[in-house]
């Protein structure tokens, strides 16, 4: 019973381990996203 | 006058450095790192939520530093360092917002907490959010510059109050001091410097791609 809780337990966290580093991934990307587009932007005018 | 092309060699020079430091700080946190006992997996969020504070402080500070100097100097080059320390700074912010709830819900059961440090490092993001919207729908004129210096400087203010809200008012949730294992102490070190170096990219590039930047190349 303990194991069976601690196992859920150890998935969950891992669950949310990915979570954390794919959105401060997503924030990191769109911002370089976003410095790409004002560089070309820039280079158009 | 602010050299483009330096600029931009220095940005590349720290985006390639960026990118092979964070690669290998990645592998260290899933590879190397061992897994704390009691929190298990989530307590890696660690790695990079802490480097993340530490970036955005020292992003705010650059802000802070050149706001001042356009407020006394009155010299636009000094805004724009101002601006892109301010901008990337609210990135790293953002990035120790979202982790720090994912890590909060995993290991305590809540998302957020309205304690000390948690509610002074919001008033830093309401700051500097409140910057960027200065800058963005505001006119581009020195009125609304020295305006927004004054937002970066009150906002930089509020850093010292997030670094001694434990000592001062005690947490539920951050420890005053944390003890590591070496090889977690290594991991910790080699993110840091990854963030610090992905966060002078962002700074360098934001810098060169700045409207007032002219071009001389």
């Amino acid at each position: 019973m303990i194991s069976h809780l601690l196992q859920s337990s150890s998935k969950d966290t891992s669950f949310y381990l990915f979570l954390a580093y794919i959105l401060i991934g997503v924030i990191i990307f769109s911002y370089i996203l976003s410095l790409f587009l004002k560089a070309r932007d820039k280079k158009k005018e | 006058m602010i050299l483009k092309k330096l600029l931009r060699k220095w940005a590349t020079l720290f985006s390639i450095l960026a990118l092979f430091t964070n690669i290998l700080a990645l592998l260290m946190v899933f590879f190397y790192a061992p897994t704390e006992v009691q929190m298990g997996e989530v307590q890696k969020i660690f790695y990079y939520h802490v480097p993340c504070a530490i970036a955005s402080y020292f992003m705010v500070f650059i802000s802070f530093v050149f706001s001042i100097a356009f407020l006394v100097k009155k010299d636009e080059k000094y805004d724009i360092w101002a601006y892109a320390g301010a901008e990337v700074g609210l990135v790293f912010i953002l990035c120790v917002l979202v982790s720090g709830p994912i890590w909060g819900k995993a290991a305590w059961g809540k998302w957020w907490v309205w304690e000390p440090r948690l509610t002074t490092f919001l008033i830093i993001f309401l700051i500097y959010f409140s910057y960027i919207l200065v800058r963005i729908f505001g006119k581009q004129d020195t009125k609304t510059l020295k305006v927004a210096s004054v937002f970066s400087i009150i906002g930089f203010l509020d850093v010292p109050l997030v670094n001694r809200a434990v000592y001062w008012w005690g947490s539920i949730v951050h420890p005053k001091s944390v003890s590591l294992e070496p090889q977690m102490k290594l991991t910790f070190f080699v993110s840091l410097l990854s963030v610090i170096i992905l966060s002078l990219s962002f700074l360098f590039w934001r810098v060169s791609v700045d409207e007032r930047v002219i071009d001389n190349d």
